[in-house]
């Protein structure tokens, strides 16, 4: 293999993603211990996993994927009907297959596929002055295929997420103005008309518990409530491993999955959800320096997704965490407990890695 | 490729990106103030909120969904259940609080201790020591709850039955959830749906098991503010739980209750159903049990009696006991034999008392013979030989098929699980259970309910109602609707049509006549015991003697009875209840069964006459307009 891989593997970026994966399991281990028994040991075997699946991901010129994109889109849009048709019906959604004895939730690997496919096609057209309506009217329905699926599930958090993830894409790309003018009108006229047309009863109960978490104090707003409540109480130095009164008397809810940062927070305080913060931050700085750098608009139309995907997911798993954003049900990226996340964000770290490493390449 | 990597535009790019990274920084800066307002500006505060927090949740329990019979009686209902229980948050010296309640409720400590400790899940969540506490328990415990922090005293509900015993079969009961049931269930779980946890008290067979769903209501919450000691200090919020749904029932309360009472003491099986539509209108299993020794798990001692009993009151005799229907079969034969043009209303055929088929002599249960016989005498007077006669013409899978439309060798699909099917023969059956060849001669007894055949005495009630209904037979069912705790209706129980079939007008009419007549002629069998009082309401039916055979030997115990059958329904023209009366070791069809069925449709026209306000004199006077509207207008 060329030396010059080796020295322009990007440690930087690798340590920080270990660093998140590290503080997760801390607080997976302290958040499900005597509990729910072996989470911590699953989660450790779905790292190891995810490295292991890393590595041709990072190897394989990422070039190939130039080829496979719209394969491997198609191939999670036909899972995303799979699930729709006999997936595992959990907590009133349908959201899981279960392919050779794993569950799989296609939701998270969607993320992905519709970066690539929009990578594919916008290094084909490339305009530098701006996007037309009719121009983005194929990466429009290249994402609202996927969303329409898992808004069936229904899962709206997700689907929203895709849609999230599509328009910060475009903006960075740049769009008429006349476009971004009726894109904003849209944009802010959609939320009533979901409001009014399209949400589900609980999905409502989730916004308006944001608003006044105290209207439902045992449902929804229970969480928040406590989750706030741990979090403060956390203070500067936090109440110490395995010590958060609010974590180990669970009074948190999903404390290992999507609320994982509120152990984090009460049991390391301020010191470590700042750090934790901060990890994020350089996190998403590094995969934004790989979109720079990088020496093809291929891999700089990928690195620039999975930037904008990195920062989304840390950013609306936080604000749900300390109270800014309904519960949603996103993951913190590298730190919540979960297979398939954890898989899906490992590969998307694996592809900036292969991107960076090839800068000099051509 | 077209790069464009250092000119103009492409600087422009990487701009954008750096402005959108700057975005994102600023977003991630409105987080970090947040945390800097929660975690040092609010610390303080949120550390003593979690050092207090002494906001608890505890689940209000859903009243289970009442079950009323046809008429909107209550049959089950709740009342209110006492558990002692410890929260092992608030406990300050287990030891002696474990003493202090065994002694009041007499468990050894060591057991309390134990299952304190062995107890998983969060420690505020109260864990029951003893539900179902009496009074003087209950004193006991209330005198000293607060010198034991940690002792909890709540209050949930049990099922009350009003009327003790009632078809427990198929009502079914509640019993703790056991760790299967709790797999079983969770994964079958509605959006919306409570999750089961250990602990939860769920439906055991019959009804309670099989609308589980529908009554067990959703669970209520309530936030409490609690002191040190876990006493509660204020109510925060409060969710009221959602009771369950209500079932009505098909079953007519009074007339379960008669039937009850008329078959006490005896062992097998009385069941009556509308033949217009499958609902079962009283059903006893005798012997039977109590539901309520399951309330709070059954002690040893009962479970023991009931196991060990040997009449086996733990069965469901009706939809579970497989007998050989007997002579009630003939009607199979003959609808056969008369559809399928091997005989018609005149064939005739001579009984001298036994039937020869090559080597071997079948007998009619009369040894001098019935002399020239047609078909309705054949029924009649229960002549075996002239059924023996049509073997050969119809050959077994004819009559095989007529079973089987006739509602035989398949479960009869009511709502309550674990019927059985029983067994309608046929040359493939016997090569897949003995593998061995139909020989012609095994079809002879078939022809008479004897050999292989196996019936439930539910089915046998649903083949008479479809003789009634002109083949049509229609699912039997206990549940007719379903309605919310402010009584609107959410589900109706559509009658279903289990089988496309029905017999010829002609064939009907003729099975009719010839059941008619076992019941009103002089030379019926069952026309000493079995005639209703009335001129006008007449009943139709078919005696029936099921023989024991010691299957280990093969051959018939002398010293044990036949089982007795009798099945009817009436009116004759347009039958509106059918039953089924088998009694284990009863002996004849006409003596043990044919009374008992004979009562209980007696007391089915008592009762609708009486609801509809008619005098009963009204119903012994030949001609009666009263009667005659009553029969014509729908029930």
């Amino acid at each position: 293999m060329d030396k010059r891989y080796i020295k322009n593997f990007d440690w930087r970026l690798f340590a920080t993603a270990l660093g998140l994966v590290g503080i997760g399991l801390i607080n997976i281990y302290s958040a499900t211990w005597g509990g729910q028994g072996n989470i911590f040991v699953k989660q450790l075997l779905w790292v190891a996993i995810a490295l292991t699946a890393m590595v041709p991901v990072v190897l394989v010129d990422y070039r190939v994927l130039d080829r496979l994109s719209y394969a491997l889109y198609g191939i999670v849009v036909a899972m995303l009907v799979a699930v729709l048709a006999f997936g595992r019906i959990s907590l009133g959604a349908r959201r899981w297959i279960d392919i050779a004895g794993f569950s799989v939730q296609p939701s998270e690997y969607a993320k992905l596929a519709v970066i690539l496919a929009l990578a594919k096609y916008f290094q084909k057209y490339w305009r530098a002055d701006g996007y037309t309506a009719k121009e983005l009217a194929l990466p429009m329905v290249l994402a609202l295929t996927p969303f329409a699926l898992i808004a069936r599930q229904p899962d709206l958090g997700s689907a929203g997420f895709l849609l999230l993830i599509t328009s910060t894409i475009f903006l960075i790309l740049k769009v008429k103005r006349r476009l971004l003018i009726a894109l904003s009108i849209l944009g802010l006229s959609m939320p009533p008309l979901l409001w009014m047309f399209y949400m589900h009863d609980y999905q409502k109960q989730r916004v308006l518990t944001l608003l006044d978490p105290q209207r439902d104090p045992l449902g929804k707003g229970y969480h928040i409530i406590q989750s706030i409540i741990a979090v403060g109480s956390g203070g500067m130095a936090g109440k110490g491993f395995m010590q958060g009164s609010q974590s180990q008397l669970k009074f948190l809810p999903e404390q290992h999955t999507d609320f994982i940062f509120s152990v984090l927070a009460e049991e390391w305080g301020f010191i470590g959800s700042g750090l934790t913060l901060f990890l994020i931050m350089l996190l998403v700085y590094f995969a934004m320096q790989v979109a720079v750098n990088a020496k093809d608009r291929f891999g700089q139309l990928i690195a620039t997704g999975i930037a904008v995907m990195f920062f989304w997911q840390a950013f609306i798993n936080l604000a749900m965490v300390i109270g800014l954003f309904p519960v949603v049900g996103v993951p913190l990226p590298f730190v919540s407990y979960g297979g398939s996340a954890l898989l899906m964000n490992m590969l998307a770290l694996g592809l900036l890695l292969n991107i960076s490493m090839r800068r000099f390449m051509f | 490729m077209a790069f464009t990597f250092g000119q103009p535009e492409d600087r422009a790019f990487k701009l954008r990106l750096r402005i959108a990274y700057f975005v994102g920084v600023f977003f991630f800066l409105l987080l970090g103030t947040r945390l800097w307002y929660l975690q040092l500006f609010r610390g303080e505060f949120y550390r003593h909120e979690s050092e207090q927090n002494s906001i608890r949740v505890k689940e209000i329990v859903s009243p289970r969904g009442m079950i009323r019979d046809r008429f909107g009686k209550l049959i089950i209902d709740n009342k209110p259940n006492y558990i002692v229980s410890i929260v092992p948050e608030d406990v300050s010296d287990l030891a002696s609080l474990a003493e202090f309640i065994g002694s009041a409720v007499s468990i050894p400590t060591e057991q309390i201790v134990q299952k304190v400790r062995k107890t998983r899940g969060p420690r505020f969540r109260p864990i029951p020591i003893k539900r179902g506490l009496d009074w003087v328990e209950l004193a006991r415990l209330e005198t000293h709850r607060h010198d034991y922090p940690g002792l909890e005293i709540e209050v949930d509900s049990r099922r009350s039955y009003i009327y003790g015993s009632i078809a427990p079969h198929f009502l079914g009961y509640l019993s703790e959830i056991n760790s299967s049931e709790l797999e079983a269930l969770n994964k079958r779980i509605d959006a919306g749906e409570d999750r089961y946890q250990q602990g939860d008290h769920v439906g055991k067979g019959g009804i309670e098991k099989a609308y589980q769903k529908q009554l067990r209501g959703r669970e209520g919450y309530k936030t409490v503010r609690v002191d040190s000691h876990g006493r509660e200090i204020a109510e925060l919020a409060r969710v009221e739980p959602e009771p369950g749904l209500n079932l009505n029932l098909t079953l007519d309360l009074e007339l379960q209750l008669y039937a009850r009472e008329l078959f006490k003491d005896k062992v097998g099986v009385l069941l009556a159903l509308n033949p217009q539509n499958g609902e079962i209108l009283a059903i006893v299993n005798a012997p039977s049990y109590d539901p309520e020794m399951w309330s709070g798990g059954i002690s040893q001692k009962n479970w023991e009696m009931l196991r060990d009993d040997p009449n086996h009151p733990l069965v469901n005799r009706a939809i579970r006991g497989q007998y050989p229907p007997g002579s009630t079969y003939k009607i199979i034969t003959a609808a056969a034999g008369l559809e399928e043009g091997v005989i018609n209303e005149r064939s005739t055929v001579t009984c001298n008392g036994s039937f020869r088929y090559g080597n071997r002599t079948f007998r009619c249960w009369k040894k001098g013979g019935h002399g020239k016989v047609d078909v309705k005498k054949a029924l009649v007077e229960s002549c075996d030989v002239f059924f023996y006669e049509l073997a050969e013409k119809l050959g077994i899978n004819k009559l095989a098929e007529y079973a089987r439309h006739l509602g035989l060798g398949k479960p009869t699909g009511i709502d309550v699980e674990g019927e059985k099917g029983g067994i309608v023969p046929t040359p493939e059956w016997k090569k897949k259970r003995f593998g061995q060849p139909w020989y012609p001669g095994e079809t002879i007894p078939i022809t008479i309910g004897q050999g292989y055949n196996l019936t439930t005495p539910l089915q046998v009630a649903v083949m008479y109602g479809a003789v009634g209904m002109n083949g049509k037979v229609y699912q039997p069912h206990l549940l007719r609707s379903v309605s919310d705790y402010q009584g609107n209706t959410v589900f109706t129980y559509e009658p279903k049509q289990a089988e496309e079939f029905e017999l010829s007008k002609k064939t009907a009419r003729i099975l009719r006549d010839g059941l008619d007549d076992v019941v009103n002629d002089r030379k019926g069998t069952a026309y000493w015991y079995g005639r209703l009082p009335f001129p006008d309401i007449r009943m139709a039916g078919k005696t029936g003697t099921a023989q024991v055979v010691n299957y280990k030997a093969g051959e018939r115990s002398g010293d044990i009875e036949d089982h007795a059958w009798f099945a009817g329904f009436a009116p004759v023209d347009n039958p509106e209840i059918a039953a089924v009366a088998l009694v284990e070791n009863g002996g004849s069809g006409s003596s043990a069964a044919s009374p008992l069925v004979r009562a209980l449709i007696q007391k089915y026209f008592e009762l609708k006459a009486e609801r509809a306000g008619i005098p009963p004199t009204d119903l012994t006077q030949k001609g009666a307009a009263t009667v005659n509207a009553l029969l014509r207008g729908r029930n």
